[in-house]
């Protein structure tokens, strides 16, 4: 029973980016060619060209929301970025010129990738759903080593009462519930916590940018987040007394 | 047993015992132990990323490496998620005690701060960092699985669309 409503909440997973991903049209293969590099600056501002603008360094700056392709551009070149601000779901200006615009093959050609902000959303779900899915047993442990049902248990001895009370499913108590919320709390702190990035790339000083985003990020995702977890914690006690209870 | 497990009933017992409050139960607990969590989380995983992404780029460059250097950084996402995770989740047992304290023991009438005082004044320095290796033990794993995993996907979607615009008539 439990393993099948994970197999939908995958299933339902790999839909939601899939048909995210099918609102792009399908990459040909041909277009990956070896000569293009696809360039990704995850938060470092160190370019691999030193002399290259400081426009590319903020466009590192600036991913996963962007992604700067090279295409012939050499150390020295001075690259031109088109970093205006692009409203998620439209596609950036600059593609549209690229897409018109028989490129030569001297001069770079920079292309701002933006993914739409429901594929991040999308992307902030799954990854949530995968974490918690690998270690929600270890939380139903820790609930139950925690509560008075399981109080003096050992992680190993609760383990055991769990196996011993319902099986598999032991571990999974309340992971449906708990998931559901937190795939939406997921959702919102990650989009939170992109387009914040984006918005305050050039801001000074930067960690204090960051850490106020990462506020901001949690605050968005809490009102669902908290009342899935208060309620994952009532579950699991719940169900274990019940169980208890049948067993006496 | 399997009826208490649904959104919509575990909503509808939740509301009847105790109305919309009853859906924040230890909500300022959780605010004080999870908004320096999210920081820390979000934070430190991107400066950490940034660090192992210069040192690479620089190992490569000295390498004369310039085909595939922004490819396979996955280990390195691994790394700086666990790294991330096992900071956070030491950083954070204090609040996380203190949390469960005001959810389970009687500290009917403290706030947060109180709380914690009182905890220290008790049972010392220690005792707020009671569970922390079980802690460590879950949160390295939750995190080297769950940032790394959204960075993947994201990369996904961004190659996927990369990929596009690189096929644009050229020649």
């Amino acid at each position: 029973m439990m393993i099948l409503a994970h197999l939908f909440l995958r299933l339902a997973a790999t839909v939601a980016l899939a048909s995210a991903a099918a609102f792009a049209p399908p990459p040909p293969r041909q277009g990956a060619s070896t000569s293009s590099r696809i360039a990704y600056g995850y938060g470092s501002s160190s370019s691999a060209s030193k002399s290259s603008s400081a426009a590319l360094q903020l466009q590192a700056r600036t991913d996963p929301l962007a992604v700067a392709n090279l295409e012939n551009a050499t150390a020295t070149d001075t690259a031109v970025l088109d970093l205006t601000p692009v409203a998620f779901g439209s596609p950036p200006e600059s593609l549209q010129y690229d897409a018109t615009t028989t490129q030569s093959s001297s001069s770079p050609s920079i292309q701002a990738v933006q993914l739409p902000l429901y594929q991040l959303m999308a992307a902030g779900s799954c990854a949530t759903v995968l974490a918690d899915m690998s270690m929600h047993p270890m939380d139903c442990m820790k609930t139950l080593q925690q509560s008075d049902t399981g109080a003096g248990l050992s992680l190993v001895t609760a383990a055991q009462y769990l196996w011993t009370s319902s099986g598999v499913a032991g571990f999974y108590h309340g992971f449906l519930t708990y998931a559901t919320t937190d795939a939406a709390g997921g959702a919102l702190k990650f989009a939170v916590w992109e387009v914040w990035k984006q918005k305050t790339v050039d801001k000074q000083p930067a960690f204090a940018y960051l850490w106020a985003g990462a506020a901001l990020a949690f605050l968005a995702s809490s009102v669902l987040i908290v009342p899935g977890e208060v309620r994952c914690a009532v579950l699991l006690t719940l169900t274990l007394i019940q169980t208890k209870h049948n067993n006496n | 047993m399997s009826h208490y497990d649904g959104l919509l009933p575990a909503v509808q017992g939740v509301y009847s015992q105790a109305g919309l409050a009853g859906f924040f139960v230890g909500y300022d607990g959780v605010f004080y132990r999870d908004v320096p969590y999210t920081i820390l989380e979000l934070g430190l995983y991107e400066v950490l990323k940034g660090q192992l992404d210069t040192r690479r780029r620089s190992q490569q460059v000295t390498a004369g490496d310039q085909q595939g250097q922004y490819d396979d950084t996955w280990q390195e996402e691994i790394l700086a998620a666990a790294i991330t995770g096992a900071v956070t989740a030491v950083l954070t047992t204090p609040l996380d005690t203190v949390k469960t304290k005001m959810m389970v023991d009687d500290y009917g009438g403290f706030d947060f701060l109180q709380c914690f005082a009182v905890t220290v004044e008790n049972h010392g320095w220690p005792a707020v960092f009671a569970g922390v290796l079980a802690r460590v033990a879950w949160i390295v794993p939750f995190t080297a699985i769950y940032l790394p995993t959204y960075d993947y996907l994201i990369r996904q979607l961004v190659l996927r669309q990369a990929a596009t615009l690189t096929a644009m008539p050229e020649e």
